[in-house]
């Protein structure tokens, strides 16, 4: 890609995000938690002071400790430790991870999956689109939680699999989205036009239908992102989510739930405000983009 | 006839309810972790449901050996129980209790309502007949030798005859047709209106969410039940169960979280009770295929099959620790694999040890010092602190040079992989309601169909002397020699660990401070152990 | 249309076929109801009765049409836990279910549409900033935390509120209603104040985004030209247009709740269908199970259609059929 490109390209990014974010505080805030919380997600192996999947350096006799205690091992537990040993804000930086892979991937898959299967029905109709959208229907009446034990029991438990449990619960709600945005678009006359120069259908749906009609999902995507974050927690919370030896955050307030009346509050309270910071940031940002998008919404005043 | 006892018990129901708002002080709320699903008391051996139904049968001899409907028993000889019955009991519809009322419950437990068994069927298949001696002495007689017969009668909830049709004499046999003409339905039980004991209880409302609502039994043979009413509700989230003694929705909760309980000792308004229970956690190792499911070796054998990796796995686990501060100190470290208190148990075994510098010494010896992968496999909603437990023994293998990944399932899925045997080393509890032996008469003990022993040996162990001792042991009437081979037998799989032991675990109630309870070692909730101060 | 509506009762049938063959298929995968039935102490001879007092001795295919065929004579067969008729079960719970979702429904709505109707007026007033950043905050808790820390606050500290449980309930039609006690009332709080939190949040922003496009709509400066009072306007004119994506988000709303309240359900014992599909699950118990996501299934699909054609009213372009 030649230089030009790129500064033109970056150019409209800055742009875009001056007209987004600039004069509004709020969002700002926003999008700079969310980049934090990614760049501690990404660093946490080398910044956090111990790394909880070593069950070598865990030590149940650890376990429990109040924030600011020293641990075996010598480091300093900031925001305590949980019964099995391990240093919360190690955990929660590791935890912050998995959540984050997690709903990252599920979202990223579920969306194209979904994008593209709307995109399908719209442009094929008849059989295929029947199949689609009521292969949506389908989905909206499955249970998670079922859907993660049938993962769980056929492949064993994982990281992967609840990935692909949210997935599956990702795609649905963004096939009818794209579908229906499609069908509008196509009512415009340059898809009859282009059907009447004799582009094959991939090309129209790629060409035109698909940059044409995927705005509302890409607004949504933040929002899909948090709810992704959220699903996967309840889904740990359930029993049926990530392994215990590789916590999300969800896991934690989960595990850390038992304690929660006995006074070690550190050990749900402290995954739990970092998991709804992050959600809150993201939607935050989520908000913003949404209102930017949309004409009606801007404030005025 | 039957009707007009219904509309007696009705009156009795509606008066002591009249009489327990009167004096509202004098109720007891409940909660259970898990819903009873019935008042048939054949149906479901599970224990929220039993201890539902406790308050409302009784059995011959209670779980403790302690005398209820029957003052007494012994073997007439090798195949002949007898029982004396208790004189001038009543079911609560006012008719008498006899003996022909412990042959219709017998016929009962055999008969199969709507084509399903209940749960007794099977253990009570070496009963030949069940007779009348005279009003207050039954006979139990047996095709050979079965000496577990009275622990498994423990289960045998007495109805009365008189809510079925039948041509007297009852005369028993194994199909529950007994001669008799006409049982209560399914329905009419599950729905309560049969629900017909001579417990200290009598039932008042039962829904099938669980909830149950019971009443002071004015004419039960002891001086009777310690509260005028009891109400029985079931909370699953530990959280919100004991957030609602808190709360003041119930006076006693059971299985509270350890951590829970600490919330509770700075509380003068609240207190808990732990009792060592009968449950023990261990666990199984897969040491005789030739490929243990999920454990590997550098050299491609089965490391567990070497009795010094087995060893080592048992020296390299702190149970102390595990005692101490993952289960508050309310589990007592085990010595073997029954809890040692239990009737028939040695006593007088030694704590097992934790020697990780030892359990080292001896993976190198076996030629293991390195290369033990092994998947370590846990329901992770079944046991008391059950996966934190499961992450701490993953620590201590590790230290001592196993690469361990862990495998925490829902326990429907677990369960299907254990029967399906894919699973090299699983975690696993027993709870021992008929005593010492029962778990590893089941899960050691070479497949013996006749005397019922192997049932579950999931560890393909096979030792010739811990057979012969359990063989023995299967048909021994008398008490004493039977501790001895149980005893025996025990020895052995202590010495040869086909699994490991790890604590017995204690049942807890969390409950108002003003209460005292004397807790059960047989992981049930009954109103009974609770008094008021 | 009737071509249209009988294409689509078609269409979900076969949607509920597909259900119950995945589902059917799914719980098998799951576990083994014998191994959950079963006690410690049953031998192998014990499991195999208990296996064909089931009917889980034949294979899977045959199962299956067993139980499609006692389906279509409308028997939906009898839990492998509790004994009785799955129909009867799901309906003994229906109304737990029904009371909290409507109640949730409408905190929702009577406290999220006159919250974001303001906060679409007044867009940049220092409450409405505040309102948008809560309900934000709102979405952002997930659930099960959010329903442990409202015990923890309201039941454990402040002991002003039951932690779980139904309490007494008052018939009305021969149907038990927590509703009608004021016990009742008092345990439906918690639980329906959880499930309602997001509503508000949800209900806030819908009839905001949908008050500031009405007041964008040309008729709507026209009024405010002629000279009719606000309080007019608001209720003439923006009511009536923000209701319809309300109502129909609602419609979807309400079927969520009623299907997968399964967490508030299950944290506060509430003895809805929600929990009984949880503890269901967890069972092995497939015949409640299969029935209950064919039923529900069903509900959904009728909730889709009639947001289908509401959709095609508002949206004419949006066709039946090619």
């Amino acid at each position: 890609m030649p230089m030009s490109t790129i500064k033109r390209m970056s150019n409209i990014l800055w742009h875009q995000y001056k007209t987004i974010f600039a004069h509004y505080p709020l969002a700002l805030m926003g999008l700079v938690g969310v980049g934090l919380f990614i760049l501690v997600a990404l660093l946490a192996p080398w910044i956090a002071p111990q790394n909880p999947y070593d069950l070598m350096t865990l030590d149940i006799m650890d376990g429990l400790l109040p924030p600011m205690s020293k641990l075996g091992t010598g480091t300093t537990a900031w925001l305590g430790t949980d019964a099995v040993g391990r240093d919360i804000l190690s955990t929660v930086m590791y935890g912050l991870r998995i959540s984050l892979f997690v709903a990252f991937s599920a979202v990223i898959v579920g969306t194209i999956l979904g994008v593209l299967l709307g995109l399908l029905a719209a442009l094929k109709g008849g059989w295929i689109e029947t199949i689609i959208m009521r292969a949506v229907d389908l989905k909206v009446s499955f249970p998670g939680i079922l859907l993660a034990l049938m993962l769980l029991a056929m492949f064993g438990t994982g990281v992967d699999k609840v990935i692909y449990a949210l997935i599956i619960g990702t795609w649905a709600s963004k096939a009818r989205l794209t579908r229906s945005s499609a069908l509008s678009e196509m009512q415009k006359e340059y898809i009859d036009a282009a059907r009447l120069a004799g582009l094959a259908n991939w090309r129209i749906m790629l060409r035109f239908l698909l940059p044409n009609s995927i705005a509302p999902v890409l607004v949504m995507l933040p929002m899909s992102l948090s709810g992704a974050i959220g699903a996967e927690a309840t889904l740990s919370f359930l029993g049926v989510g990530v392994p215990i030896t590789e916590p999300s955050l969800g896991l934690l307030i989960a595990n850390g739930n038992d304690y929660l009346l006995s006074g070690k509050w550190w050990i749900s309270i402290v995954p739990g405000l970092v998991l709804v910071a992050l959600v809150l940031c993201i939607n935050v940002v989520a908000d913003r983009i949404r209102e930017h998008n949309n004409p009606f919404l801007q404030p005025r005043g | 006839m039957q009707i007009n006892y219904l509309k007696l018990a009705a009156a009795v129901g509606v008066f002591s309810s009249l009489l327990a708002s009167s004096a509202g002080a004098d109720t007891l709320r409940m909660a259970y972790s898990a819903a009873p699903s019935t008042v048939d008391p054949f149906k479901s051996s599970a224990s929220p449901t039993a201890s539902l139904n406790e308050h409302i049968y009784e059995a011959l001899v209670s779980r403790t050996d302690q005398p209820l409907l029957a003052t007494s028993y012994e073997w007439q000889d090798n195949t002949t129980l007898l029982f004396h019955l208790r004189e001038g009991v009543t079911f609560h519809n006012g008719a008498a209790f006899t003996a022909q009322d412990v042959v219709y419950s017998a016929c009962r437990m055999m008969y199969r309502v709507d084509g399903k068994k209940n749960m007794l069927t099977s253990a009570m298949s070496p009963v030949t007949d069940v007779k009348v001696i005279d009003d207050h002495t039954v006979a139990f007689t047996t095709l050979k030798a079965y000496p577990v017969l009275p622990e498994k009668l423990k289960s045998l909830s007495i109805l009365s005859a008189s809510q079925a049709d039948f041509t007297v004499p009852l005369q028993y046999d194994n199909t529950g047709d007994c001669g008799i003409t006409r049982y209560p339905t399914r329905a009419q039980f599950e729905s309560g209106e049969m629900a017909n004991g001579t417990g200290k209880y009598t039932l008042e409302s039962f829904a099938n969410t669980g909830d149950a609502d019971l009443v002071r039994n004015p004419n039960h043979w002891s001086d009777g039940g310690n509260w005028d009413r009891v109400e029985i509700r079931s909370v699953k989230n530990s959280g919100a169960r004991m957030a609602g003694l808190l709360a003041g929705d119930f006076n006693l909760v059971e299985n509270p979280t350890m951590e829970d309980l600490e919330s509770l000792k700075d509380d003068a308004a609240y207190s808990s009770t732990s009792t060592p229970s009968w449950r023990t956690i261990f666990l199984i190792l897969d040491v005789g295929s030739e490929q243990a499911p999920g454990v590997t070796a550098a050299d491609g054998s089965n490391p567990l099959a070497d009795l010094r990796v087995r060893k080592a796995l048992s020296l390299a686990v702190n149970r102390e620790a595990i005692v101490e501060r993952l289960m508050g100190g309310m589990a007592t470290v085990a010595s073997q694999f029954s809890p040692s208190y239990r009737e028939g148990a040695d006593p007088t075994m030694p704590d097992l040890t934790y020697d990780p510098e030892q359990a080292k010494a001896l993976l190198a010896e076996a030629g293991y010092a390195t290369g033990i992968k092994m998947e370590l496999n846990v329901p992770n909603d079944r046991y008391i602190n059950g996966t934190r437990v499961a992450q701490a023994i993953a620590q201590y293998f590790t230290r001592v040079g196993i690469e361990v990944s862990l495998k925490a399932e829902p326990w429907s899925v677990f369960k299907k992989g254990r029967k399906n045997r894919d699973f090299g080393v699983f975690m696993y509890g027993w709870g021992h309601p008929q005593g010492a032996a029962q778990m590893i008469s089941y899960a050691f003990a070479s497949r013996n169909k006749d005397l019922n022993l192997g049932v579950s040996n999931y560890s393909n162990y096979h030792n010739a002397d811990f057979d012969a001792a359990m063989e023995k042991w299967a048909v021994e009437t008398d008490k004493q020699a039977s501790h001895g081979y149980l005893q025996a037998a025990m020895q052995v799989a202590v010495d040869e660990l086909p699994g490991i032991p790890l604590y017995y675990q204690h049942s807890i109630w969390a409950h108002d401070s003003n209460l005292t309870v004397v807790g059960r070692p047989d992981e049930r909730t009954f109103a009974d152990m609770v008094s008021p101060k | 249309m009737l071509i249209y509506i009988a294409k689509r009762m078609w269409q979900s049938l076969i949607l509920a076929f597909i259900m119950s063959l995945i589902v059917f298929m799914g719980m098998f995968v799951v576990g083994d109801p014998v191994e959950m039935l079963a006690d410690e102490d049953f031998t192998e001879q014990d499991k195999i009765d208990l296996a064909i007092e089931l009917g889980l001795d034949k294979p899977l295919y045959e199962q299956y049409f067993t139980f499609a065929g006692n389906i279509l004579q409308g028997d939906f067969g009898v839990s492998y836990v509790h004994n009785r008729p799955v129909l009867e079960l799901i309906i003994e719970r229906l109304p737990a279910t029904l009371e909290i979702a409507l109640l949730a429904m409408f905190i929702g709505l009577s406290i999220g549409i006159p919250m974001g109707i303001y906060s679409g007026i007044k867009s940049s007033s220092k409450p409405s900033r505040l309102i948008s950043f809560l309900t934000t905050v709102g979405y952002s808790i997930p659930n099960f935390w959010q329903a442990l820390l409202l015990i923890l606050v309201f039941a454990v500290f402040l002991k002003w509120l039951p932690a779980s449980g139904r309490g007494d309930t008052n018939p009305l039609f021969g149907i038990e209603w927590s509703l009608l006690s004021i016990d009742g009332l008092r345990h439906m709080a918690l639980p329906a104040i959880n499930l309602a939190i997001y509503k508000i949040c949800m209900q806030t922003r819908l009839a905001k985004s949908g008050t500031q496009e009405v007041l964008y709509q040309e008729y709507m400066t026209f009024a405010r030209a002629k000279g009719i009072s606000k309080q007019r306007i608001i209720r003439r004119h923006l009511l009536r247009n923000i209701l319809i994506p309300i109502v129909t988000i609602t419609g979807l709303e309400v079927g969520g709740l009623i299907a997968f309240s399964t967490v508030t359900e299950t944290v506060f014992a509430w003895p809805g269908i929600g929990k009984l599909l949880l503890d269901s699950i967890h069972m092995v118990d497939r015949p409640v199970v299969v029935a209950y996501l064919i039923l529900i299934t069903l509900m959904f699909v009728f909730i889709n259609f009639v947001v289908d054609v509401l959709y095609a009213i508002l949206d004419p372009r949006i066709r039946y059929q090619k």
